[in-house]
């Protein structure tokens, strides 16, 4: 359309003036694209190209040496039927999710809801920076820490034992009945400091004089927080428990530190399973099958969050 | 929004009922006790670096008998963290600059030109936003393989800022946003070229949301390790964060060292955002809950 607009203008007539409307147009439709693209391509290149030839290594019997034939849905179909660690791997995740969907959620907005009342901004900032340190940390060295934490000789397991409390020494990482939570309590440290840091943000922003018009009709804590501090806070929740499904399905890093998905799958996630199918096992295409079902059962979650907000809502 | 201060308004400090008054000095006991919970882990790790590797593995809960300075040096040299500290720095320092350059331009492009298309694009990077790393690792890899980047620090360069780039992106457009186009059509009227005017109007404005940037996106290119211990495979070309795990590995050998190398690897990041804290949280809350 753009260039029919172009072609319509008699160039033989305006010969003057065709320089000065080649550059407006110049400036008009190229130079947007040259301030955009490079980015866009580099992004292209690295993880959109590679994101689709995904599709395409999920349907080939690649072993990681040569390419193997395409195999079409076969990977597929042995996910759901031949795959005994899938199972254990979502519900791991499932778990994983219910877990950062309540408690670091509880925590950063419960903090951030004491800390909004203390009014000396020194004290509230030193608290801030203490809650939100474990969070520059790298994965590598907040999964080291707690491993050795939890280690059965050197760790925590010899002070609880000191004091007499041997009933709550379990061999944290060793237990595949506690092992996920181990690691999610590890992970939980270094993440709620910044949701704590989002939900103070969002107060901020919510009219003081809202709370002073209810406490004036008598209105108090519990109701403040009933009626004017959870519906302003509704976009960040929604927002906040987007990515946190988002980041669930995908977490591997504590994991891949700490466990490797062991004991006996007890901390198997998708995306772990995945790493030691495609780099570990040799099978990059089997690797890719999971990693696009995982990609499809995420894009659901993002249509339902972009559908809600095409309808209107304020999320 | 750019630079929060998030202490109470003072409106809301004179009026306040008495009762309330004891009831904020209560909220000090669970803050306090969160407190404790997260520093004890960092606690932990600072005083066993100052610790003899016999007293860590007899007793982690107590004291240094006197500080051990020794650890860092031993846990350098053994780390390997010389050239590893090199190619952490050229890593994160290009990574930073690379993304504040062509992550501000698209920025500038997306948030000022009303190109059809610019819609397509900001779809684009909101869906791959979430995508996961392990879907696209695979075939990156084979394709860095055939370009001959695997193992080299371009090759990293280039993948840390296709996937830090959207997040500045979204950052930097919302940034610019909020500019008044006054200025930048007063300096095209005097003859400034596009690219004139994001450098000479743009640039000096914005400074606080590159800041805000570029140390978020420096932070996780320090921190990386996933991608960093796939694509480089070589001890001489690994960033801190893949010798420290790679090092700690053994760690049961010598955990002096092995606390000393992750006492050394998250101080930078620390001190960084001590320093520099309301850079980071205004770029944290502002890329965040609008990305």
């Amino acid at each position: 359309m753009a260039t029919l607009e172009g072609l319509s203008t008699p160039s033989a007539a305006r010969a003057g003036a065709a320089s000065a409307a080649r550059r407006r147009r110049w400036r008009r439709r190229v130079v947007p694209w040259l301030f955009i693209l490079p980015a866009v391509l580099l992004h292209l290149i690295v993880i959109g190209g590679p994101a689709l030839f995904t599709f395409f290594l999920s349907l080939t019997s690649w072993n990681g040496f040569a390419f193997g034939k395409v195999i079409g849905f076969d990977n597929y179909r042995q996910v759901f039927t031949a795959d005994t660690t899938i199972g254990s791997a979502v519900m791991n995740n499932i778990r994983w999710t219910i877990i950062f969907l309540t408690i670091p959620i509880a925590l950063g907005l419960g903090v951030a809801l004491m800390l909004r009342t203390i009014a000396h901004s020194g004290v509230q900032m030193t608290y801030r920076t203490i809650f939100y340190l474990p969070a520059t940390m790298s994965s590598a060295v907040v999964g080291r820490l707690w491993q050795w934490i939890y280690d059965p000789f050197y760790g925590i397991n010899t002070l609880l034992t000191s004091w007499g409390w041997t009933g709550l020494a379990q061999s944290w990482l060793a237990d595949p009945n506690i092992a996920l939570y181990a690691v999610a309590n590890a992970d939980n440290w270094r993440w709620w400091g910044f949701l704590m840091i989002i939900f103070l943000a969002a107060l901020h922003n919510v009219e003081p004089t809202l709370y002073e018009a209810a406490r004036v009709d008598g209105a108090g804590g519990f109701r403040l927080f009933w009626h004017i501090t959870l519906p302003n806070l509704r976009p960040t929740l929604v927002f906040v428990g987007l990515l946190t499904i988002i980041w669930s399905f995908q977490v591997i890093d504590l994991i891949f530190i700490m466990t490797q998905g062991g004991p006996a799958n007890a901390t198997m996630t998708l995306a772990m399973w995945i790493y030691q199918e495609a780099i570990y096992n040799y099978s990059p295409g089997y690797g890719s099958a999971i990693a696009v079902l995982m990609t499809l059962g995420l894009s659901g979650f993002i249509a339902g969050f972009v559908y809600l907000r095409y309808k209107g809502w304020d999320v | 929004m750019n630079s929060p201060d998030l202490a109470v308004p003072q409106s809301r400090k004179n009026n306040t009922p008495r009762r309330f008054l004891v009831a904020r000095r209560l909220v000090h006991v669970p803050l306090l006790l969160l407190a404790c919970t997260a520093l004890f882990p960092l606690a932990l790790l600072l005083i066993n670096t100052f610790k003899a590797d016999f007293d860590i593995k007899a007793n982690a809960f107590t004291l240094p008998d006197r500080l051990h300075w020794e650890n860092f040096a031993s846990a350098w040299s053994q780390a390997n963290y010389g050239p590893a500290f090199r190619n952490s720095i050229i890593v994160t320092g290009a990574t930073v600059t690379l993304v504040c350059l062509l992550g501000g331009m698209c920025a500038y492009g997306l948030a000022r030109f009303q190109t059809p298309g610019v819609n397509v694009v900001l779809v684009y990077l909101f869906i791959t936003f979430s995508l996961p790393g392990l879907l696209y690792l695979v075939p990156l890899f084979i394709l860095w393989h055939t370009l001959h980047l695997v193992d080299t620090l371009q090759g990293i360069i280039l993948i840390y800022t296709a996937q830090y780039s959207p997040f500045a992106i979204m950052l930097l457009r919302s940034y610019f946003l909020g500019l008044p186009r006054e200025l930048e059509d007063a300096a095209r009227v005097d003859g400034c070229t596009e690219l004139g005017v994001f450098r000479r109007v743009i640039l000096p404005l914005a400074w606080p949301g590159f800041a805000s940037a570029g140390l978020i996106v420096g932070i996780w290119s320090w921190n990386e390790f996933i991608f960093a211990i796939t694509f480089l495979p070589s001890q001489e070309m690994q960033t801190v964060a893949v010798r420290y795990t790679a090092f700690s590995g053994q760690y049961t050998q010598d955990l002096a060292a092995s606390t000393a190398a992750a006492t050394i690897m998250i101080l930078p990041a620390m001190i960084l955002f001590i320093l520099l804290q309301k850079r980071f949280v205004a770029g944290m809350t502002a890329g965040g809950v609008r990305a």
